[in-house]
């Protein structure tokens, strides 16, 4: 909603420990400051009228924050000034970015995908929220009749509080390292998914159909229960580029797949050229469970990322498909990880990433076996494709396995478009970005094939884009 | 050409292939072993062969980091390590190759072969690879893994026995490095393999 002078200050119950540190408005509206303090979770919690037991929780995670250092390892974090940031903005107070202050790139960019107009607005944060209430009522009847429970996490810690404090930072942890702590000392908005005994969600679940929230929120928190033999796959972000000003994305995703349940998460993120994406995604799968990860990574300075699933009890699975592109000015430090705990789970991780124009992408995965998981099977294959001279790859796998009974396999293979394989299409009539682009789509097409139909056409549009700009 | 062989040792920190010279490097590790990092330096035209083979048991740690810079055009590096560890023994081997900026037309294929024979056999391996210029070859590969059943089941439909054939298929795994290893190494191979304890 734009901000206005006119529009009514929101108030704070003193009761509720909200804690009189906010600056006084010089206008009718308190305005959250800067920087993270006690007061600030205190207020956030208070406004969002949550539980003690959630404020006694953020208030713990924020020491946790304080004390853990930044990781040594993956992207340059040295430019992130945690005091420079908003860690909490409120709905009402959420100024609306002006179309004109979006920058050019991003519309032209909007304008060559053949983007609708409302979607512009939305991913620009220039607009009204995306307004699709019709079909969000008529999703929700659809899924409310099966049992489903999907809304978005603020309103499901109020709805649903016994079934959310049982799984609620039961898979990431706020001590798994110093973005979860953040995450769990601020987290506001997210999905809750919760699919009952032996139900399948046919329709891709995407995020799209929350509304009234704080959608393309800095600290998502999202938590999906898939229980005994349901299905669903749940979808997030867009290949077109999503603007914003704030500068650090620091959401997690916790997920419990149940015996017999496969939940299968797709995630294309475009964030502009000014984010630092730091994401923690984790699934937790039981007997004969299957977890799927589909990540695309485009967007971005930095994102550093790795979806994981514990393998739990015997029979569990778990896949990673990873998708980065790197280009000028970004790096994308992915990959995947996957703990086997119990005997006869099996997993793979595929990765393929593309740096142009002077990126640089990282695949960084861990497989781990533990003593007692035997018969483990794994497969990891990562590939690059560096496209100039300009750009780097570079690929830090591990493994570490401490059960003998086990079948571990990896590869990986650095290498630049072949010039046979230009010349080829060149001969029969394509010019050299048109080539190249195929070429690349066709080295992605093992993970593309994977996405929902508009994302996939939205990212072979956006990879002819882009080649066609790193040729020449 | 060069060579150099290391028994249970990696006595030096850094090694430089010269512009156009080749280097034969046999890497033998019986016991345990925690060596220090090691860099080999490859400028241009240089090419290193880098052949290795860990055998080891009891509760024996062998740790080795090797990073091989490719600062030179058209520099080759092929690495080949193989390992058996039998009771519980502990492997971390990080071979590391770095393309460095200006190295164009550079090649690296490292190879990691891991048998885990032992019950409490463990075992990490990191290769990792920066890359850092658009005209190379890169590539490595890892399989960590035991002696099949069904390659056991095999050998006992015609006669050979768990334990003889588990004997046969490793001595068929660490072959090939038995047979090209230089004179130095050989007498430490031959009394190999009949030291360790076979699982029943």
């Amino acid at each position: 909603m734009p901000n206005s002078p006119q529009s009514k200050p929101t108030t704070f119950s003193p009761s509720a420990g909200y804690a009189a540190g906010f600056a006084m408005p010089e206008r009718a509206h308190a305005k959250s400051p800067k920087g993270l303090t006690r007061e600030v979770i205190e207020s956030l919690s208070a406004y969002k009228q949550e539980p003690a037991w959630m404020l006694t929780a953020r208030l713990n995670a924020f020491e946790i924050f304080k004390q853990k250092p930044l990781p040594a390892w993956g992207g340059d974090l040295s430019k992130i000034d945690f005091n420079d940031l908003y860690y909490y903005v409120r709905p009402d107070e959420r100024v609306q970015q002006n179309w004109d202050d979006v920058p050019a790139d991003i519309k032209e960019t909007f304008d060559r995908l053949g983007v609708p107009e409302a979607e512009k607005q939305f991913l620009s944060g220039s607009g009204a929220q995306y307004d699709s209430e019709a079909v969000y009522h008529n999703i929700q009847k659809h899924l409310t009749d099966k049992g489903i429970i999907f809304l978005d996490t603020d309103s499901a810690l109020k709805k649903y509080p016994e079934l959310f404090k049982e799984y609620f930072v039961t898979v990431v942890p706020p001590a798994d390292n110093k973005f979860s702590a953040l995450n769990s000392a601020v987290w506001s908005g997210g999905s809750f998914l919760y699919i009952p005994k032996g139900v399948r969600v046919d329709l891709p679940l995407q995020a799209y159909f929350r509304i009234n929230t704080e959608r393309m929120g800095q600290f998502e928190r999202t938590l999906i229960i898939a229980d005994e033999g349901s299905y669903a796959h749940y979808t997030e972000g867009c290949t077109a580029p999503a603007y914003t000003t704030n500068s650090l994305h620091s959401a997690v995703v916790e997920i419990v797949v149940r015996r017999g349940a496969r939940v299968r998460y797709t995630t294309i993120q475009n964030w502009s050229k000014n984010v630092y994406n730091l994401v923690t995604k984790r699934a937790h799968v039981y007997a004969d469970g299957l977890m799927e990860w589909v990540d695309g990574n485009l967007g971005s300075a930095l994102t550093m990322k790795y979806p994981s699933a514990v393998l739990l009890e015997s029979g569990a699975r778990g896949t990673v498909l990873s998708l980065a592109m790197a280009g000028d000015g970004q790096h994308q430090d992915s990959g995947g990880k996957i703990i086997h705990v119990a005997p006869h789970t099996s997993s793979m991780i595929i990765s393929k990433s593309i740096s142009y124009g002077g990126g640089r992408a990282s695949y960084r995965g861990l497989v781990k076996v533990t003593p007692k998981a035997e018969h483990a099977r794994c497969f990891v294959s990562c590939d690059a494709l560096i496209l100039d001279t300009a750009s780097r790859a570079d690929t830090y796998p591990t493994m570490d396995i401490r059960a003998r009974d086990c079948d571990i396999s990896h590869e990986a293979s650095v290498s630049k478009i072949g010039e046979e394989q230009l010349f080829y299409l060149q001969s029969r009539g394509l010019d050299e970005a048109n080539a190249r682009s195929l070429i690349v789509n066709g080295f992605l097409e093992p993970i593309v094939k994977e996405l929902p139909m508009e994302y996939a056409v939205e990212l072979n549009r956006l990879i002819q884009l882009e080649m066609q700009g790193a040729v020449g | 050409m060069k060579q150099i062989i290391w028994h249970n040792e990696i006595p030096q920190r850094t090694l430089e292939v010269a512009r156009g010279e080749t280097l034969n490097m046999w890497l033998l590790c019986t016991t345990a072993l925690r060596a220090e990092p090691l860099e080999i330096i490859l400028h241009e035209q240089a090419e290193l062969s880098l052949t290795g083979l860990v055998v080891i048991g009891k509760e024996d740690h062998a740790e080795s980091l090797i990073t091989i810079t490719h600062r030179g055009k058209s520099s080759l590096s092929r690495v080949v390590v193989k390992a058996v560890l039998f009771d519980s023994a502990n492997l971390k081997f990080e071979p590391r190759a770095w393309i460095v900026k200006g190295a164009r037309g550079a090649s690296t294929n490292i190879t990691i072969r891991t048998l885990l024979v032992g019950k409490g056999a463990r075992d990490t391996s990191i290769p990792s690879m920066e890359i850092d210029e658009q005209e190379v070859s890169a590539r490595h590969a890892a399989t960590i893994g035991r002696v099949g059943d069904e390659e056991l089941f095999y050998l006992q439909t015609r006669g050979i026995d768990r334990e003889n054939g588990e004997h046969l298929m490793i001595s068929g795994f660490i072959n090939d490095f038995i047979h090209h290893a230089p004179e130095a190494l050989q007498s430490a191979l031959h009394s190999l393999l009949p030291s360790y304890e076979f699982t029943k």
